[in-house]
């Protein structure tokens, strides 16, 4: 509009002055990119009314008034440019970006911001950093991307949920998650995972209708959140309409996938065989005291036994081959945006269809975005997004105890001796010898083949997230904006075992569960801000407002035996009820009042101030009202004046912030008393199941942030963050008063501090029209520590971990491994006994009983770097970008070597780990691994040796992407399009022998389904 | 008309703020499958509250295993079968303060009582209009106080030295008498402190029970009952024989001895004609979460094909036995043999529903015969003797078990044999020993105890010398949460 304004006005100037003109013509170009710089300003020096603006294509004709020499071409993140005329008549004008003028904004907590004047610690990605990467959600094209996030896969298995720690963990008991908030509406988050599936609350969503994701990590950016902050926000903004040619844009992408990493490498049929044999030979010589014949016939017998011959009538396999494949994934996007002055759209249709690396496994996803956007007039806009998705997916249960888990059957459990059909082709079921181990009624064994079709394990999912919002600009600088949120989500979910499955025929004829899932949440924000510029320095911002939020839970939960018919898996069609059959519907409130002001003089000092109080409904009424509130500041020393004369110093800024967040308990009705449900005798009878804990309240996070960014020389930019988040009023389930009811219960006992310093750096190595490289590395270094428990000098052991005083929350405790006596090839622990003056007495003993577990001192989960190095490089129409991450210093808790690794233990039912290859087998060798000896089963036990530097570097990322040249495109009548090949994690680099990105936040390594690497190819077209 | 649009907007965005924040429900929020406790007011739901008492009771670390494993183990009725088998350490009075796996009573007890007190405080709003819902309403309030009683005396015999031993000015329990919050903390009271408490809650008990018989809930009879034992307890014997003697010759009184005859079999019948408390279990309601295995009834069990039986009776507790050859209890102990060991077991808890399912077995808590038994003793000790009352009460029990017993002039030696063959395993023993003071003589040639065992001649107010273990310890989880509640002399602290 206001761009037709001027052609109109500059039409007719220049029809004034045409007799006396020269008509110059050119066109203007990005420096760096090439591409046409459209709208840029053409003006002619000392002619305020002539003069003109480019055209889409970045072209321009001006007519120069008699005696103009000189011709000034400006565009708004470009440096301005002026050039003598002379007598040309084509001035092509290469403009240079300005990077620091192009502040780029950015949204943050209820509102958006610009880089200089922001005084929190925020970082974004773009969607070009996150769009191309084949994966199902967009929290896992994170990795590496930026400081101070550190993200651990949790499954491979696609939909899984990552798990996010922005600047360490900071909660025992309530989470650790951060907050969610898409496109202004705090999203329902978490871990929405059913017995069988594991799935994550943002895979809904479709990475490809991501515009940016900022990630908020202070006090200052986050505490606006309040009680819910603490763990730092992930704030999502969805794409909108942009006004102009109604675009379309269609990508498709197909991509193969299979594990990340050879996990668990595992001895080859003949070594397996060998290893047997020897550790029966040692076992027969030594504790037997057999030579000879007798020593080779008892040796014999027991390989048969526990490792026997391949036999005609059955059919073996390689497992891996069996269980696992190269999965398939498709991926199509289409959209259409556009708009004009008045209203703007963005819709847009997807559809995601990812196999599992698991057979019989998979995740599909149809999804649909649309954001409008009407002015009504010129107070008045309104707008609404939608995001609507549709998943349906089959898993299988993780974990070590669950058969069902192909990943641990063929890596734990199935050797290459086991049957898998019998030589007619039917699946083997076992031996025929009710002695035998093989024995199918032995519940050690079963064929993954039959459990994989006999399980029933479907999941799925439907969410809609609705925001209409609607903004009035009642008079210039104050404008008040209303967001309705609205989030639901509707989980079906199957889980059971058809009757020829083992446990479906323990619990009768089949077993089926079927549960409903609904999570349901409103929100409705409202805000005020007004703006004002007070003698013309002293620029003011404020806002206020109140947020109301109410998610409700309904569940229902029924389980029932007995199928009449396997063709239809319905409870229709099944006999008897089983055990309980529940529902619940929970509720939790949110009622919050928020209010920020911002002040800067100059835009040299920036001042800001967040307050909010939120009061929930999972707290006693006297104590569900808190404050969160936070105080910032930046001075941005390069628009001081002394700055002027220094022009390799473009931006230069210290900012630092101090306030106070929370986080809320995760369990919504512990603060009060209610009463259970129980059989006394055969009557009914009620019980108390929560105490009364008027005192419980939301933990206290209270961070400081200090940092220095800058850009220099054009090319590099630099921040440094450092900063203290300490934790007051854990939530622990402390011993408590037994007086009240309870012996230990949820309270708010004990503090935790993470420390850390981040770092980012990006340089710009080349710019130019052809050719751009720019490269950067990103570095956190996060130190936890928990610096007060519930009671004086209390020590909680928490599995392989302990919590103490001046420890980290990923400290682990265990026996300590003292390795292989090079003698006797005896394993060797260290019984740690406790002197009078409390240092520690080292005993060497060979039996895990006889060791004790100790804090193994040093040895924690938490990195002592971690972060990500990125370089794109483009020449032309080909860029190519890599994103590496990595992570040192830190330790993993293997939890699965105890199936494979055992010395000769007594699971001798097992595949074994090549890491046996390395034993011990004659005085004088030097190894970590024992002799192979039954029984003695070190690797059985936790103990140390299990616990293993984690470092790895990993190249996590990788696009290749060539954009057809437009002269090409053109004559197809396309605007562009794009061909890529983009993959994950490629490869990596460590000493361990799995994935080093399978270990949990706190380096436990489950048996779980590995990360998998996937390499897409894709073309994107827009017309 | 931009104007008139503007107000319109802006009127229903503050109406919507003014609503919302006006509604101060909006952050009351509940659980649709849990009954907040400040909501109760039917009264189904306050007689299924009133039930849920002695469902906690009933569980495996109070009444349903703990509470009779230390009134047996500790005494001379029952001893270790091996030399390991699970029980030494209650045995041998190993008690530390951070080593309590046998059941924390204390903390359960505390949970009844949080339990009675939030019923308490919320009882007025319980709705009754008609002369029989206030009765059944007073009856919930009767049973709750009463239950509340049951409880502080179980703490006060556990934790805190008998009354006799010193007038009660040693630690007893602390006063749950309102609903504490997580981490609030409280000093113990003496033990008279605690005694007085439990009368009062009695005594005002009575006036509100109904006289009515019930099945696995405290009536009248069974609080009135408790009250003789806790002055037998105390050593006011004259208040023990009024409130027993007044059971006994009361008409109205709705239980009766069961007769010689139907002994054995009222063994495996729930709610025999004298069973005035004992707590239900059932198939869907065990005493553990472990389908009962955890019970006590599990450790006494000996059976075919089974090996338990790891607490058996004495040869003391035999011989007594065995004096009367015709004693119809006879029948509740059996021949059985491990490993080549011929031993008698305690067959007297034989399931609820006589099928031999030895694990669903209803605690019993009180019966008509300790009233008898309360009677005959305190009928001796009272300020003003009643020897024939005494006689009466006594032969009446000792005749049930032998019709053709002789009868015998009551002594209180004899009350006490007579308790002890009566109430074997039913959790009394080391109690009886403890009120009055009496050592306890394990030193027998049939003991499992080690060799240098403290506790061979146990004397249970002899605390001051080396056995300070026969009061048990707070559990140290407590001390470090409630450091007003001082631990028990010798313990480490």
């Amino acid at each position: 509009m206001k761009k037709f304004i001027l052609q109109i006005l500059l039409v007719i100037a220049s029809a004034g002055f045409a007799q006396a003109q020269t008509r110059i013509t050119g066109k203007v170009t990005d420096l760096n990119t090439g591409e046409p710089v459209s709208y840029a300003s053409v003006a002619v020096k000392g002619y305020a009314t002539a003069g003109t603006f480019t055209d889409d294509n970045g072209n321009y004709t001006v007519n120069m008034p008699e005696g103009s020499t000189t011709i000034s071409v400006s565009s708004i993140g470009y440096r301005t440019q002026e050039i003598a005329v002379s007598s040309r008549s084509i001035i092509n004008v290469e403009l240079e970006p300005d990077v620091a003028q192009i502040e780029e904004s950015f949204v943050v907590a209820y509102g958006v911001t610009t880089r200089g004047s922001y005084s929190g610690a925020a970082n974004v990605i773009k969607a070009d950093k996150i769009q191309d990467i084949p994966v199902i959600s967009f929290e896992q094209a994170l990795s590496g991307s930026t400081p101070g996030i550190k993200i651990n896969s949790t499954s491979g298995l696609p939909g899984s949920f990552p798990e996010i720690r922005i600047r360490g963990a900071g909660s025992m008991n309530a989470g650790n998650d951060p907050l969610y908030v898409i496109d202004g509406v705090p999203a329902i988050s978490g871990d929405l995972s059913e017995s069988n599936t594991i799935t994550s609350s943002m895979n809904f969503l479709n990475p490809g209708d991501i515009e940016s994701v900022t990630i908020l990590k202070d006090a200052a950016a986050a505490s606006l959140y309040g009680s819910r902050a603490a763990n730092g926000v992930v704030l999502v903004t969805t794409k909108k309409g942009k006004s102009g040619k109604t675009q379309f844009r269609f990508k498709a992408d197909i991509g193969l996938s299979d594990f990340a990493f050879d996990n668990y490498p595992l001895a080859s049929d003949a070594e397996t065989e060998m290893l047997h044999r020897e550790a029966w030979t040692n076992y027969g010589s030594v504790k037997e005291g057999l030579s000879g014949t007798a020593l080779e016939q008892y040796v014999n017998a027991k390989v048969e036994t526990y490792y026997p011959s391949k036999k005609d009538e059955y059919v073996y396999v390689d497992w891996k081959k069996i269980l696992f494949r190269t999965a398939v994934t498709h991926n199509y996007e289409l959209s259409v945006s556009g708009g004009d002055d008045k209203t703007r759209f963005f819709l847009s249709g997807a559809y995601n269809k990812n196999e599992a690396v698991t057979k019989g496994r998979y995740f599909d996803r149809i999804s649909a975005s649309l954001n409008l956007e009407h002015k009504v007039n010129k107070h008045i806009n309104l707008g609404a997004g939608i995001q609507f998705s549709s998943t349906d997916q089959v898993g299988h249960q993780e974990g070590g105890g669950a058969y069902d888990n192909p990943w641990w059957a063929a890596y734990g459990f199935l050797t290459w001796r086991w049957p898998a059909y019998n030589a007619n082709g039917t699946y083997w079921k076992g031996f025929n010898n009710g002695e035998d181990p093989y024995d199918p009624n032995n519940a050690n064994y079963r064929n993954p083949l039959i459990n994989n079709e006999t399980q029933i394990t479907k999941s799925a999912q439907t969410r809609l997230l609705m925001k209409p919002w609607i903004e009035i600009n009642i008079i210039d600088g104050l404008k008040a904006k209303t967001i309705f949120g609205y989030d639901g989500i509707y989980i079906h979910d199957k889980f059971g075992w058809l009757p020829e499955h083992a446990n479906g025929q323990a619990y009768g004829d089949g077993f089926l569960t079927v549960k409903k899932h609904e999570y349901l949440k409103l929100v409705s924000s409202s805000t005020l801000n007004y703006n004002k510029t007070f003698a013309s320095n002293h620029n003011f911002s404020a806002m206020i407002g109140w947020e109301a939020e109410k998610q409700s839970n309904y569940h229902d939960y029924m389980g029932k035996t007995d199928m009449i018919s396997t063709s239809v898996i319905s409870m229709n069609l099944m006999t008897n009820v089983y055990g309980d059959v529940t529902d619940y519907d929970d509720e939790s409130s949110l009622l919050s009042f928020i209010s920020s002001i911002n002040y800067n003089y100059k835009s040299k000092y920036f001042f800001t101030a967040t307050y909010r109080r939120d009061g929930s409904s999972r707290l006693s009424v006297n104590n569900r009202w808190g404050d969160f509130w936070s105080v910032s500041g930046s001075w941005r020393i390069t628009n001081e004046p002394f700055m002027n004369n220094i022009n390799w110093v473009n931006d230069l800024r210290v900012r630092t912030s101090y306030g106070i967040s929370g986080t809320l308990p995760a369990s919504w009705y512990y603060y009060k008393p209610f009463y259970d449900f129980d059989v006394y005798g055969n009557r009914g009878a009620l019980f108390i199941s929560s105490a009364n804990n008027p005192e419980l309240t939301w933990e206290k996070n209270i961070s400081i942030n200090f940092a220095i960014e800058t850009r220099l020389f054009n090319r590099l930019n630099f921040s440094a963050d450092f900063y203290v988040k300490r934790t007051k009023d854990l939530l622990m389930n402390a011993s408590t008063t037994a007086i009240s009811g309870f012996s230990s219960y949820l309270r708010n006992i004990g503090s935790m501090e993470n420390k850390g310093v981040e770092l980012d750096i990006n340089v710009d190595i080349i710019k130019n029209k052809d050719i751009a490289w720019t490269a950067g590395i990103n570095w956190t270094y996060n130190k936890n520590r928990i610096t007060e428990m519930a009671y004086k000098g209390e020590e909680i052991i928490d599995g392989s971990y302990i919590l103490k005083e001046g420890y980290s929350y990923s400290q682990f405790r265990t026996r300590e491994y003292a390795g292989v006596n090079p003698e006797t090839g005896q394993v060797q622990f260290y019984r740690n006994n406790k002197l009078a003056d409390g240092t520690y007495n080292k005993e060497t003993v060979n039996s895990a009983s006889d060791a004790n577990n100790i804090i193994i001192e040093g040895k924690t989960a938490d990195p002592k770097g971690y972060g990500g190095i990125n370089t794109n490089f483009r020449y032309k129409n080909l860029s190519v970008s890599l994103v590496f991450n990595y992570m040192y210093g830190h330790y993993v808790f293997d939890q699965h070597q105890d199936q494979i690794s055992v010395d000769g233990g007594t699971s001798f039912y097992r595949p074994i780990s090549k890491e046996q290859l390395k034993r011990w087998q004659k005085p004088g060798d030097i190894t970590d691994v024992p002799r192979r000896m039954p029984y003695d089963r070190a690797g059985y036990y936790n103990s140390s040796r299990m616990l293993m530097k984690g470092d790895f570097i990993r190249l996590k990322n990788i696009t290749v992407s060539y954009s057809i040249p437009k002269t090409l495109t053109k004559k197809t009548g396309l605007d562009d399009v794009r061909i890529y090949a983009a993959g994950n994690n490629i490869f990596a680099i460590t000493d361990l022998y799995f994935d080093p990105e399978a270990p949990d936040s706190r380096g436990m390594a489950y048996r779980q389904t590995p990360p998998i690497r996937t390499i897409s190819f894709g073309i994107e077209i827009s017309f | 008309m931009k104007k008139y649009n503007i107000n319109t907007l802006l009127s229903i965005l503050l109406t919507s703020v003014i609503m919302l924040t006006s509604c101060s429900d909006f952050l009351d929020t509940n659980p649709t499958d849990r009954l907040p406790a400040d909501k109760v007011k039917t009264l189904k739901d306050a007689e299924k509250i009133v039930d849920g008492f002695y469902f906690t009771m009933k569980w495996n670390n109070y009444y349903g295993t703990p509470l009779m494993l230390l009134g047996e183990t500790r005494g001379d009725d029952l001893r270790p079968r091996r030399e390991s088998g699970g029980y030494q350490q209650i045995y041998n009075y190993e008690f530390t303060p951070s080593n309590y796996s046998y059941g924390d009573i204390w903390a359960t007890a505390y949970n009844v009582i949080m339990n009675v007190n939030v019923f308490l405080n919320n009882w007025e709003s319980i709705e009754a209009t008609s002369d029989e819902e206030i009765a059944k309403k007073n009856d919930c309030k009767g049973q709750a106080l009463a239950v509340r009683a049951f409880c502080h005396f179980d703490i006060a015999r556990v934790y805190g030295y008998p009354y006799q031993k010193n007038n009660g000015t040693s630690l007893g329990a602390v006063k749950g008498n309102k609903v504490f919050t997580v981490g609030e903390q409280a000093e113990r009271i003496s033990v008279a402190e605690t005694y007085n408490f439990i009368i009062n809650d009695l005594t005002e008990a009575l006036t509100l029970l109904s006289t009515d018989r019930k099945h696995g809930n405290l009536d009248y009879w069974g609080a009135k009952g408790l009250l003789a034992r806790v002055y037998l307890y105390k050593g006011d014997y004259d208040n023990a024989f009024k409130h027993a003697d007044e059971i006994l010759t009361d008409a109205t009184n709705p239980y009766s001895l069961v007769t010689n005859a139907q002994y054995i079999d009222s063994w495996e019948q729930p709610n025999s004609s004298e069973t005035m408390l004992e707590l239900l279990t059932s198939a869907f309601s065990h005493i553990d979460d472990n389908g009962g295995v955890d019970s006590w009834y599990y450790i006494l069990w000996h059976g075919e094909g089974f090996s338990s039986g790891n607490l058996v009776p004495t040869d003391s507790w035999l011989a007594l036995l065995d004096e009367d050859p015709d004693d119809v209890r006879h029948g509740l102990v059996k021949q059985g043999t491990d490993a080549g060991v011929n031993f008698r077991w305690l067959a007297k808890f034989r399931g609820n529903n006589g099928d031999g399912d030895f694990k669903i077995n209803n605690p019993m808590i009180m019966r008509l015969s300790e009233i008898y038994l309360i009677a005959a003793e305190s009928a001796l000790m009272k300020s003003s003797p009643d020897q024939n009352k005494a006689d009466f009460y006594l032969n009446e029990i000792r005749k049930r078990a032998n019709p053709a017993a002789v009868q015998i002039t009551a002594t209180v030696d004899e009350v006490l044999k007579e308790r002890r063959k009566e109430f074997i395993g039913e959790g009394h023993r080391y109690y009886d020993s403890g009120r009055l003071g009496l050592t306890i003589n394990r030193n027998t040639p049939d003991n499992k105890l080690p060799a240098d065992s403290k506790y061979k001649i146990v004397d249970p107010w002899n605390a001051e010398g080396n056995q300070y273990q026969v009061i048990l310890p707070i559990p140290q989880s407590q001390r470090t949460a409630n450091p007003a509640a001082f631990q028990n002399p010798g313990y480490p602290d």
